[in-house]
Formats: C-alpha cells, structure tokens, sequence
C-alpha cells in the first residue's frame, strides 16, 4: 500500500501554519538580551573614549552600530516581525564595516587596556536577530566576527601578557550567545514543528476508516470547476463548434481525470493517509498492508498504534530512523462469542535500540494490542497482536 | 486522547523538552564561562603555580557539577554547583589580597557571570524560583564586594559583568518559558482547525462521489467533446452543455443534483422505474446523434438498482463506441434474463477491430464498461476482427 504519489502531492498545507508559528514574535526577551550586550560595550566605550589615539575611528563604529540597530528594530516591526535575506545582508555588511572601524581603532592604538567595544555590540545585535533569520546564517556571521575579533588579538600582541585573559572573556561575551542562542534556536524549532506535524495527523484518528486524501477532493472539485467553465463557454456560443482540436483534447484528458475520481474509490486507509500527510512520517515509514487491516482498528487501536510509531521514529538524537509496518496477515478466531479477527501489526525499526525508545511508547503500544519486542542486532522489532471485530459480522 | 489537541502526556512530553532545552541553556553557557575562567587563570604569572592548579582543579569540578546539574536536575546538584563556583571566586581573591590584575579579574569575571550566573535560566519559572534567583544574585554581588578588600579599580567593571551575564541568563529562561504556552496554544488550534478541514474535506469528498449519476451525463457530454462534437447537431450539444454546466454548478455551490433527465437522455438509478423508458431515452438520445439503434429480445430486466445502474450505463458506453467507431449508423441490443443472469449483447456491422491492439492505457472502454460492469460483479466479452464488425456481450448475475 505504499504510493509514492500521494507523497509527491502532498500539500504544503502547514506552510502558511508554520510561518505564523515562528519564534519570531516570542524574540523580544532575545532582543533586550542583545541589548544587554551592546549596553555593556556602549559603556566601556564611555569609559575610555578619550584615550583613543584617533577618535574618529572608534565614534563612527558606534555611530553606524546604533543607527544600524534602530533601523533594523524599525524595519521588523514594519514588515510583521520578519527580516528578509536582504534586510539581513544589508544589516551584515553595515555590522562588518562595524567590526573592521572598532577593530582598527584598538590595533592603532598599540596601547594595553584598550579593547574592542562596538565590534563586542555587533554580537548584541546577531543575538537580536537569531530569532528572526535562519540560525544556520547567524551562526556563520558570529563565528567570522569570533575569527575577526581573535585575529586583531593575535596580531598585536600585547606588551602585558596579562590582557589575553580579558580578550578571551570579551571574545566569548560576544561569540557565545549568539551562538547558543542558534542552538537554542533550532531545537526549539524543531520541537515546535514536530508538536505541529504531531497535532496534525491526530486528526486521522478520527477519520472514516477508508478516507479520501485532503488533496483528492480539493482536485476533483477543480476538474468540476474547468469542465463547468468549458460547457458554459460552449452553451453561450464563446467556443465555436466542432471544437478546435486543443480543446478537443483538453476536453478528453478531463474526462481522463475525472473517470479515475469516479473509479479511484477509497483504497487508502487512515493509517495510510496519516503517513502520507505527515512531514516527519512520510521520509521514515513504509507501511505494507496488502488486506488494508488497519480499516479495522478502532480509535484507541489506531491512537496508540500512531503516537507509538510517532514517539518511535521521533528520536532526540538526529540520526536517521526507519521503519517498516507490516499489518497482516489475518486469521478468523474460533470461540464463543462474535467472531473476530485476529492480525499481527509487525514494526521494524531500523538503527534502534530498545533502549532508544520512550517509555511512553510501550503504553501506546499496549492500546493497540498484546505485544513482544525482539532486539536484533540491526533493528528493534516489535510485534502487535490485534483483535478486531471481524467485518464480516458488521 | 481528544482529537486534534495535544493530550496531556503529549504536552507532558513537550514541557519536559522544554525543560531539557532550559538546561541545556544553562550548560553552554556555563561550561563556556568555566572554560574561559580556566584559560584566565592559566596565563603565565596571573597566579603562582599552586594557586593556580587549585582554581583548575576547583574549575573541573564545577565543570562537573555544571554537567550533573542539567543532565539529572535536582536542586542539591544546583547548590553543590554555586558553591563551588563562590569557592572558585575566593581561591583567586585570597592568595592575590583581594587584589586583581587583568587576567585573574576576567576570570572572575567569567565565573560569576557565566560559572554560576548560567543558572538564572532555570530559575524563572515559580516565585520560589525567582526568589532564589535574586538571593543567589544578591549573594553573589555581596560576595565580591565583601572579598575586593579596598580600593580595586577593577570591580566596578567586575560587577557591570557578572550583571550583564545574570541578565543574558534571565532573558535566554523566560523567552524560552513564556514562548512555550502559546506556541502550544497556537498549535492546539491548528489542530483543531484541521480536524475540520479534514471533516469538511470527508464531507465535501462524499458529496462528490454522491453525485455520481450527474457525473455520468459530464462524461458522456465530455466524451463527445473530445471528439470536438463531430457528428452531433450543434444546437443539441450547446442545450446539453448548457444543462450539464447547471448542474455542476449547482453542485459547486452546495447542492446534490440527482438528474432525471438531462437533456435529451434520461438517467436513474432507481430500479423501481419501467425500464422501457429507460432503454427509450437511451434509443432517443442515439437516434439524435444518428445511431439506430434494434432492440429485441426482454423489455423488462429484474436487477436491483445499483446493477443495474452500472448494466444500462455500460451499455450506453458501448453504444457510443459503435457510434464513435464503427462506420455504421445502426446497432442491434439483445436483452436476455435466464433467471439468474442478465445478458446484453451489442452488435455493429461496422469497422471492427482486432481487441488484441488496443492500447492498454486506453481508458475508455477498460474503464467505462469492463470496470464499471466488474465494480458490480458481471463480465464483459468483447469478439472483433477487423472490417468483420464487433459484439460485446455484457454478463450480470442478479
């Protein structure tokens, strides 16, 4: 039953879902963090601007740094908390002009107790926007000023060798937060986007056991559309008759298309819809139900069975998890009573241990039917044994 | 489980991830300040060297204490770690006097900021928490005052420090913890707005397939379409699409038009009505696209109506075909009912072909008679040769 189709197709239904979902709007703590950084090198600027050899420098660093920020602060909050790849370049070049200003202001002046403070600030401001960009970008831009700041260091050596201690700390008081700040960041991402994909396959718990997809209704009214527009235009004469050969043609693939509508039927069960819509899902099961047995799981069957292989193949380290599902096949059970139907549901996860799995999955698993778990060297395999009402009785 | 939302194990789950996440916070950046603190007070004659090897070996054990702390949380570890990092601080003040130079005031500096002040980020989630923060805050600033004996021009700066890295701390725990309700929030109601979707969708789908019969008379009209509606009067094709438009868009706009006639054929699917009329309409509705069409045999066929729906269907699908095809402009239909099957054979004059090369993509004829004529249990025989004519036997058990 796996179909390669349905996964092409599938929607980016949860795109729009997921651009409003972004940190973006929850970053204003991150903001006055960034603040905080760039305050703290304002006022140990304060505090030594008359010892620069040439003040210009060091003042128009500040200057650029500050106009640059408060520009930027204005351009997200016009454009709904969002800063677009060129705002950001444009934000990164005047933040680089910063950096090399700050920079050759402190290496001229080739006296101790002098350090860097503006190019300190720029990493205020990456911190600002690590919320609002890909982290991926961010962190690049602090690891090259993290390699800025250390070169200058390196390259005038101090006549105290003392002072490395301070260039050390003020190096990672403005490498490091932006740069855990990333790692934040894109965890808390993907916890948000894997609560998202969770939430929005638990609706094929409910659906009909044999559904159609999303996409497939939404198509087949299209076609309806088109071949409502076609014979309006024929009725009032805009299309002459016989028809011209193209939409001679165009009239034969929709009747094509809309005879496969017709004739598709309801092949595909919930389980295989709730695979096939997932983001997360899709790239790691294969699912095998020939028989379509999963139809006859009832809710709390099919909820443990989906979060079980949800939590299963949802692993906190990154590496790749697979999984075969194989349902089937069926026997009819002898005994008093209604006669039942009894299958195995076999899942065999690739690259897993026992002990990679969540506690919480066995308990899922436990709804959905008796089950023994065997550890292979190369894969853990669990095997359910479900009871069903048998359909026939139905 | 409540469709759609997030049950209360799941968001279980996700708040312990959230917690995962805030001491995971606390453990870069602690580690980063140890780190730092560790390179200052390594630095040629920053320290003599058994001071030296004391504050790294206090240094690791904080380091320590750091990675027990946000690996297994409980609040003794938290203790255990600031009383290390406060040990670290005065390890570097005592030996110096209270008096720093550069490297051993930076790693002052990282620890207090950094070491001990990582923290702050699990520490904002319950008044008791944020109470603790401040009496740990406190004691820290205290802490240094009390051990910078006299006039040290490096505390202020020292202070200005350990406050911004408390800040950064701070802020890093509660974007983190008033970030994470709403984004559950949120995510519930996506959730929610889907299973409707999805339940519209079902609906919607059904809907659709509901209409069926109507899509019959789409087809057929598309069918001759497709062939640029050669062979029929314009005028009886424009009034045709004009009424199959109507009914698609009343379907669009939310009805379930069942139609009864649809311009010049009648269709039904309900078994009780005289088949005469029904073979009737079908025999005008040919007749007027210039086929004529012989019945002989049964005028009365016993199936119920969903076969039947499908039988007189398929028929009419093959009648067309021998319009389409054949050369020839008439058709001879035998309707035969043995008691246990209905039998309909239609047979042309015309054309023929052989059955053997018909594409196996072509939709057509597999999918309007074989399928439809299957999908209801009976089978379909087609005989042909070329130029020897064509019969199709359709079979259907009652």
């Amino acid at each position: 039953m796996t179909d390669t189709r349905d996964r092409s197709d599938r929607p980016d239904r949860t795109a729009s879902a997921r651009a409003t979902l972004g940190t973006s709007q929850l970053g204003a703590s991150l903001t006055i963090a960034g603040g905080v950084v760039l305050f703290n090198g304002l006022w140990r600027y304060s505090l030594h601007v008359t010892e620069y050899p040439q003040p210009m420098l060091a003042a128009s660093a500040w200057l650029l740094l500050v106009t640059a920020s408060i520009i930027t602060v204005l351009t997200v909050r016009a454009n709904g908390y969002r800063l677009g790849d060129l705002p950001f370049t444009l934000l990164l070049l005047c933040l680089g002009i910063v950096v090399v200003l700050d920079l050759a202001a402190v290496s001229r002046a080739g006296v101790d107790g002098l350090y860097p403070t503006a190019a300190i600030g720029v990493g205020g401001v990456l911190l600002a926007v690590v919320t609002l960009h890909s982290t991926w970008d961010v962190a690049l831009a602090a690891g090259l000023l993290g390699v800025a700041i250390a070169v200058t260091f390196i390259s005038n050596p101090d006549v105290d060798t003392l002072n490395a201690g301070t260039e050390v700390l003020l190096t990672s008081f403005a490498v490091m937060p932006p740069l855990i700040a990333c790692i934040i960041v894109s965890s808390y991402r993907r916890m948000v986007l894997m609560a998202l994909d969770r939430v929005l396959i638990q609706s094929t718990v409910m659906a009909p056991a044999f559904g159609v997809s999303m996409l497939e209704s939404e198509e087949l009214a299209s076609v309806d559309l088109e071949v409502e527009q076609l014979f309006d235009d024929i009725a009032s004469g805009r299309e002459p008759l016989p028809l011209e050969p193209d939409r001679a043609e165009r009239a034969g693939e929709l009747s094509t298309v809309l005879r496969r509508h017709l004739i598709a039927g309801r092949n595909y069960t919930w389980l295989h819809h709730a695979i096939a819509e997932s983001d997360f899902l899709s790239v790691s099961v294969e699912l095998r139900d020939d028989q379509a047995l999963a139809a006859l799981l009832d809710q709390r069957q099919r909820d443990g069975l989906l979060s079980a292989l949800w939590l299963m193949m949802y692993g906190e380290q990154r590496t790749a998890r697979n999984a075969i599902v194989t349902l089937g096949p069926s026997v009819a059970t002898s005994g008093p009573g209604s006669p039942r139907l009894r299958f195995p549901i076999q899942i065999e996860a690739r690259g897993m241990r026992r002990v990679d799995v969540e506690p919480a999955t066995w308990q899922h698993l436990s709804r959905a039917g008796r089950y023994v778990d065997t550890t292979t060297p190369r894969a853990l395999m669990v095997v359910i044994e479900c009871t069903v009402d048998s359909p026939i009785d139905r | 489980m409540t469709p759609s939302r997030l049950s209360p194990e799941e968001r279980d789950r996700f708040s312990w991830q959230l917690a995962r996440l805030l001491y995971r916070t606390t453990r870069l950046f602690g580690l980063t300040g140890t780190a730092v603190a560790a390179i200052c007070v390594s630095m040629p004659d920053a320290m003599t060297l058994p001071n030296t090897l004391v504050c790294l070996a206090l240094l690791s054990a904080l380091a320590t204490t750091q990675l027990l702390m946000t690996h297994r949380p409980n609040p003794l570890w938290m203790i255990f770690s600031f009383s290390i990092g406060l040990c670290v601080i005065a390890a570097v003040y005592m030996p110096a006097n209270g008096q720093l130079n550069v490297a051993t005031g930076s790693a002052i500096a990282a620890v207090g900021a950094w070491g001990i002040g990582s923290m702050a980020t699990v520490l904002v989630s319950s008044w008791g928490q944020l109470i603790c923060l401040v009496l740990a805050f406190a004691a820290t600033v205290a802490y240094l005052l009390v051990l910078s004996i006299g006039n040290n021009p490096r505390t202020s700066a020292l202070l200005v420090f350990v406050l911004c890295g408390w800040a950064i701390s701070i802020l890093f725990g509660t974007w983190l913890r008033s970030s994470f309700p709403r984004v559950m929030r949120r995510i519930s109601s996506i959730g929610r707005a889907h299973n409707v979707e999805r339940r519209a969708s079902e609906t919607e789908a059904q809907r659709h397939r509901d209409a069926r019969l109507l899509h019959d008379t789409v087809l057929a009209t598309l069918t001759l379409l497709a062939h640029s509606g050669v062979g029929v009067p314009d005028a009886a094709l424009r009034s045709q699409a004009e009424s199959d438009g109507l009914l698609l868009k009343r379907l669009r706009l939310g009805e379930t038009p069942q139609p009864r006639s649809s311009g010049e054929y009648t269709l039904t699917n309900t078994a009780e009505l005289a088949l005469g009329g029904t073979l009737e309409a079908l025999r005008g509705r040919f007749n007027s696209m210039g086929l004529d069409i012989d019945w002989h045999g049964s005028g009365q066929i016993g199936l119920p109506g969903a076969k039947l729906e499908a039988f007189i269907l398929a028929l009419s699908e093959c009648l067309e075909n021998v319009r389409r095809h054949s050369g020839v402009t008439d058709a001879h239909v035998t309707l035969s009912d043995d008691g246990s099957i209905v039998r309909g054979v239609v047979t042309d004059a015309g054309s023929g072909f052989d059955p053997a090369t018909v594409p196996h993509g072509k939709l057509g004829f597999a999918d309007s008679v074989v399928a439809r004529v299957r999908d209801a249990g009976g089978s379909v025989r087609v005989f042909s040769a070329p130029s020897a004519g064509t019969t199709v036997v359709l079979e259907m058990p009652k």
